[in-house]
């Protein structure tokens, strides 16, 4: 107490729930008196309601780096499925299936768009426009 | 990646909650009570009546739960929400001048369901500049800052202390500092 009124320090230990039984007692005692320390412990609360409240927050930033890290490498997968396409040879071989019958088939399976966005829509937006998305294309051959 | 894990906890117990497991909702209760009484002591009310307004809310919850009014269930928003409403009602039936409740404007925006209540109470651009506030917190401090707010368990400023390899006494000003940042942002005027 200074002057009769509660140290900064004994506000956030009472809204961090570090008092002591004793202590804590003693400042809702005095808080049921001074309306000027209420009005300090409110504003308290309120920062400590918003530090709570980011804290609950998932890492938004981590979250879009792994995202583009598995697009990524599901675009260069995807690619590299292109790729091997392309290297069987032509698709009117009859012995060779073609782009159309493999991806019918499932043989190879192109990426869904359901297996690239695993995050809720809320999540996608928050992307940062800056995000960079390195996608893999193989040159076409001569 | 504690924050993800833990509302993947939340998810699943909040779905135990909804049927009837009274072990999840003691679990739900006990992560987010503070944050209600928070919630109420920033809208003015004195401990003693923050505490009964929450306890209040829990009740009601559970008891929507049971008669099965209640389809979901998102915390600490809807206990907030809850307590908010019985604290203004409380002050109704007293007759007394709601100091700071702003009761009509509380009401109406918190019944905004496509904000958060945490959102509604503390605007969305403070809280919006908290979040940046936080965000621009030196690598040291965004450790003490998860240590001290994000992990589960709410370890003591010693134990933080020791795992972050510094004294006790500069984490309490490491979080004394944060908290002062913090404020600051909420402080900035809007536009």
């Amino acid at each position: 107490m200074d002057d009769d009124h509660l140290d900064d320090e004994i506000i956030d230990a009472y809204l961090a729930e570090a008092l002591e039984d004793g202590a804590r007692r003693a400042t809702e005692v005095h808080l049921g008196t001074c309306t000027a320390c209420l009005a300090r412990v409110s504003r308290a609360a309120e920062t400590e309601l918003a530090l709570l409240t980011v804290a609950a927050e998932p890492p938004p930033r981590r979250t879009a780096i792994v995202r583009r890290t598995v697009v990524g490498v599901a675009f260069a997968m995807a690619a590299a499925a292109g790729l091997a396409i392309v290297l069987r040879g032509p698709a009117s071989d009859p012995a060779q299936p073609t782009p159309a019958a493999i991806e019918a088939t499932g043989s190879i399976e192109p990426p869904q768009a359901s297996d690239l966005v695993f995050a809720d829509a809320e999540e996608q937006l928050q992307l940062p426009s800056s995000a960079e998305l390195v996608v893999f294309v193989p040159e076409a051959e001569p | 990646m504690k924050a993800p894990a833990r509302q993947a906890n939340g998810d699943v117990l909040t779905a135990r909650a909804l049927r009837g497991d009274s072990d999840a909702w003691a679990e739900l209760i006990q992560r987010n009570d503070r944050r209600v009484r928070l919630a109420l002591l920033a809208r003015g009310l004195a401990p003693e009546e923050a505490r009964e307004c929450a306890q209040e809310a829990w009740a009601r919850l559970l008891d929507r739960e049971r008669r099965g009014e209640l389809r979901e269930l998102r915390l600490p928003g809807l206990a907030i929400t809850q307590a908010i409403f019985i604290a203004l009602d409380a002050r109704r039936r007293a007759a007394r001048a709601p100091v700071l409740l702003h009761a009509a404007a509380a009401e109406l925006e918190i019944a905004d369901s496509s904000a958060s209540a945490e959102e509604t109470l503390l605007g969305k651009r403070r809280l919006e500049r908290a979040r940046q506030a936080v965000g621009m917190l030196s690598a040291s401090m965004q450790a003490v800052f998860r240590a001290v707010f994000v992990e589960a368990g709410r370890p003591s400023y010693a134990q933080v202390a020791t795992r972050l390899g510094l004294s006790e006494q500069r984490v309490k000003q490491i979080v004394c500092e944060i908290r002062a940042q913090v404020r600051s942002a909420l402080d900035q005027e809007d536009g």
